[in-house]
């Protein structure tokens, strides 16, 4: 846990210029989720005024309004959800850019100061390697999952909420899988982080 | 190509069971949304009994799909691992066999790039070509024709689809190509900076450039920023507009379904499975685009691990048993030339050692001495002449055999982290306790690792940081003496020593190594005074061998040096 608080802090300080950027980013992305949460609503709509029609014509009556109505506005919510997507994907992106540029100079920096002994007692393999292994890891990471931790917990909460919406039971049913797919995230997590601890130093060698 | 052949000799059952695994994966994958299909007109037929039967093999195959792909992953994944550790062996045990040449060819760290970086990349490849190789094509051509059978109107959606996502992956894709070179190259040097800057720290502190070295790396850092960015916003751009296209795809084939219906009504139950088969395609397409991406990357850095197995050594020692070579040796008429160079280092090059004698080389800086050192012990062949160890050619001797009969001891020691004993035994592999000690008396070392608690199993750190230069080179000579070679060669090896230790070490060389013929390498006249004889170079040819004496008679660049040191050494006493 105080790992954790250290690790909060230090990716507060370097991404607390940003924090404009990051408002406007969380805002998109719940805009953005909201519209990928309607769209399967309205494409299920549009299949059910596909029905319809399909029933009507039948009956002899030829009326495609509706239904037209439908698609088009599934087409605006799609097109809306890639616009934000590509927008907050587009000021992350950015961020992460300049505030992991900003930790790899003040690394560098940083060890301009050091005195000679911590040299002396650090291999050389273990220093570069937080220059090249740990800084893309940062990278990577916070280029991939910082949106889409965003989006994901955000998406979440709203299918569980339109699923609540749409049948009481069937959302029951789901949700009582949610805890063994926990327990199987945590136990692959955990594997995988003890993998990456071990397999570290070989690469530094 | 026979890189991967070769290192695949031992996993050919996994790799069938991979590509068996993926092909059930695929079927699993296809056949789901016909279920649905027929499930969903169960419903609208209210044929319960079906219902259940389908649902089972709903499951069934579902179940199926995910151990076959499970099965895929973990073969792929033995595979990958296990050849790139084989490819990466069989490229380390290449570069053993490399020269001294050879490796300034490739540049150390190049070669280290090529065995952690290129082979990754390679080891990605692998698994990347067993998990998609034969699931993406598969994937991509069964869900087209499933698509096409399902509403097979729509055809012209499907190949929009198709030619849509085709020119985006191609051309960002391409463009993203050179950018991702740039990354690498970037990269290399951001690594390339921090290294220097830590080899070199003490110099950086002690000129005190540190703000310096800061600003010169943060304009390499801020150029990889920028790229990073460049690449990041191609990418930021690239899966919002695949899901566009797709879902375009959707609603328009959603509208003409609505033209449709007139004339055929199942066309409703048909539309979800057609969209999932356009969601399936775009997928495969995806995913087989950045495959081809990652796998040029790939092929690059296979070309680089093919250019160190295509490298023939530069010298090559010829299968012969092991003789043992006494201490004489003798040059004639040898030259050399550095390689990519023209000028000659040594010139016509003649003379003869006994066994067992005491021979100084000297002249001035850039004079030859120690090229002509490294011909004794092959680290490069002479370009002309013969050079013989024993009485044999150097190039009709085994490599052991070389090496057993002659000892070099470098300018600059280089020790490797480790401890003392396990420097010492690379002079000789199964020295005892009594070796060691026999021999760092004689090199003087005995006085400094007595004073350790471990004694000979006292650390040796990182870049040796804990032990001085005079006792690195105490340590060197400890460990050139120590298998007690026919040859000894001491290139200025004593430089770091005072006067009185050097000549403490000169004098257990005469006691207790008399029988090794002894090549003291220095620019200091005072160092080889007592030799048996001197070779005196200039220029790369050697203008005089004998005696100190007989040199200052009649020797004039002898006596010029001589004059310019006693000077200094006269100035140095008062």
């Amino acid at each position: 846990m105080q790992d954790f608080k250290t690790a909060v802090k230090f990716f507060y300080h370097y991404l607390k210029p940003y924090k404009l950027f990051f408002f406007l980013s969380v805002i998109l992305v719940i805009f953005a989720t909201a519209m990928q949460v309607i769209a399967p609503l309205y494409m299920g709509k549009a299949i059910s005024e596909l029905a319809n029609y399909a029933i009507e014509l039948n009956k002899g009556v030829n009326d495609k309004s509706k239904f037209v109505h439908v698609v088009t506005l599934l087409g605006i919510f799609f097109f809306l959800s890639t616009c934000a997507t590509f927008s907050y994907n587009w000021l992350l992106n950015r961020v992460t850019g300049y505030a992991t540029n900003k930790m790899r100079i003040s690394l560098f920096a940083k060890l301009q100061t050091l005195p000679i002994r911590f040299f002396d007692t650090h291999s050389d393999g273990d220093i570069l390697s937080r220059f090249t292994s740990d800084i893309d890891n940062i990278t990577n990471a916070m280029n991939e999952a910082m949106g889409s931790i965003m989006a994901n917990i955000i998406l979440f909460f709203a299918i569980i909420f339109m699923m609540f919406k749409e049948s009481v039971p069937m959302a029951l049913v789901t949700m009582s899988t949610v805890p063994i797919s926990l327990l199987l995230i945590t136990y692959f997590i955990k594997k995988h982080v003890t993998m990456l601890i071990y397999n570290k130093p070989k690469l530094a060698n | 190509m026979t890189i991967l052949k070769n290192a695949s000799k031992k996993f050919h059952v996994s790799i069938i069971f991979a590509v068996l695994a993926a092909a059930l994966m695929v079927l699993a994958t296809l056949w789901q949304p016909k279920l649905l299909q027929s499930i969903i007109n169960a419903i609208m037929k209210q044929e319960s009994n079906k219902i259940m039967g389908i649902g089972f093999w709903l499951i069934t195959i579902a179940v199926i799909g995910l151990i076959a792909g499970v099965i895929n992953t973990i073969m792929s994944a033995k595979v990958a691992q296990g050849m790139a550790a084989e490819i990466r062996e069989a490229a380390f045990r290449k570069i053993q066999t490399f020269s001294f040449g050879n490796i300034e060819q490739f540049s150390s760290g190049n070669l280290v790039v090529r065995l952690t970086n290129d082979i990754n990349q390679i080891q990605n490849l692998i698994m990347i070509l067993l998990q998609s190789l034969v699931r993406i094509p598969l994937l991509f051509i069964g869900s087209f024709i499933l698509a096409m059978v399902t509403i097979p109107q729509l055809w012209w959606v499907i190949i929009l689809l198709v030619i849509i996502i085709g020119c985006i992956t191609f051309f960002s894709f391409g463009v993203m190509g050179k950018h991702f070179k740039k990354i690498q190259r970037l990269i290399d040097k951001v690594n390339e900076l921090a290294k220097e800057n830590l080899m070199g720290i003490r110099v950086v502190k002690s000129f005190v450039q540190e703000k310096r070295q800061t600003q010169g790396f943060a304009n390499t850092s801020d150029q990889l920023m920028h790229e990073n960015i460049l690449v990041g916003n191609v990418f930021s751009m690239l899966m919002p507009l695949f899901m566009l296209v797709a879902n375009m795809a959707i609603v328009v084939s959603i509208y003409f379904a609505g033209d449709l219906v007139r004339a055929n009504p199942y066309v409703v139950g048909a539309i979800t499975s057609f969209t999932n088969y356009l969601m399936q395609i775009m997928m495969a397409l995806i995913i087989g685009g950045m495959m081809s991406m990652m796998a040029s990357r790939a092929v690059v850095s296979l070309g680089r691990i093919k250019e160190i197995m295509d490298t023939n050594p530069m010298l090559k020692y010829p299968d012969k048993p092991i003789q043992k070579l006494d201490g004489a040796v003798e040059f004639d008429n040898v030259s050399f030339v550095y390689p990519d160079e023209t000028k000659p280092t040594l010139k016509n090059i003649s003379f003869q050692v006994n066994p067992g004698e005491r021979i100084g080389i000297v002249g001035a800086t850039g004079s030859g001495k120690t090229t002509l050192a490294q011909l004794i012990p092959r680290i490069f062949d002479a370009t002309k002449g013969i050079v013989k160890v024993g009485g044999v050619n150097v190039q009709d001797v085994n490599e052991t055999s070389l090496r057993n009969a002659v000892a070099y001891v470098l300018q600059r020691p280089i020790l490797f982290s480790g401890t003392i004993a396990d420097n010492l035994r690379q002079g000789k592999r199964d020295a005892n306790e009594t070796e060691m000690k026999r021999a760092s008396d004689i090199a003087q070392a005995s006085e400094f690792i007595d004073t350790r608690e471990q004694g000979f199993a006292a650390p040796v750190e990182e870049r040796s940081s804990n032990f001085s230069g005079g006792q690195k080179q105490r340590l060197s000579i400890t460990r050139g003496v120590i298998g007690n070679p026919s040859v000894l060669i001491l290139d200025d090896s004593t430089s770091a020593l005072d006067a009185k230790s050097e000549k403490l070490v000169k004098e257990a060389l005469d006691k207790k190594m008399n029988h090794t013929t002894t090549f003291i390498i220095s620019e200091k006249i005072s160092s080889v005074i007592n030799a048996d004889r001197i070779l005196v170079l200039d220029k790369g040819k050697l203008v005089g061998f004998g005696t100190h004496q007989e040199l200052l008679a009649n020797n004039s660049i002898y006596q010029e040096i001589y004059q310019t040191q006693k000077g200094k050494q006269e100035k140095g006493d008062q």
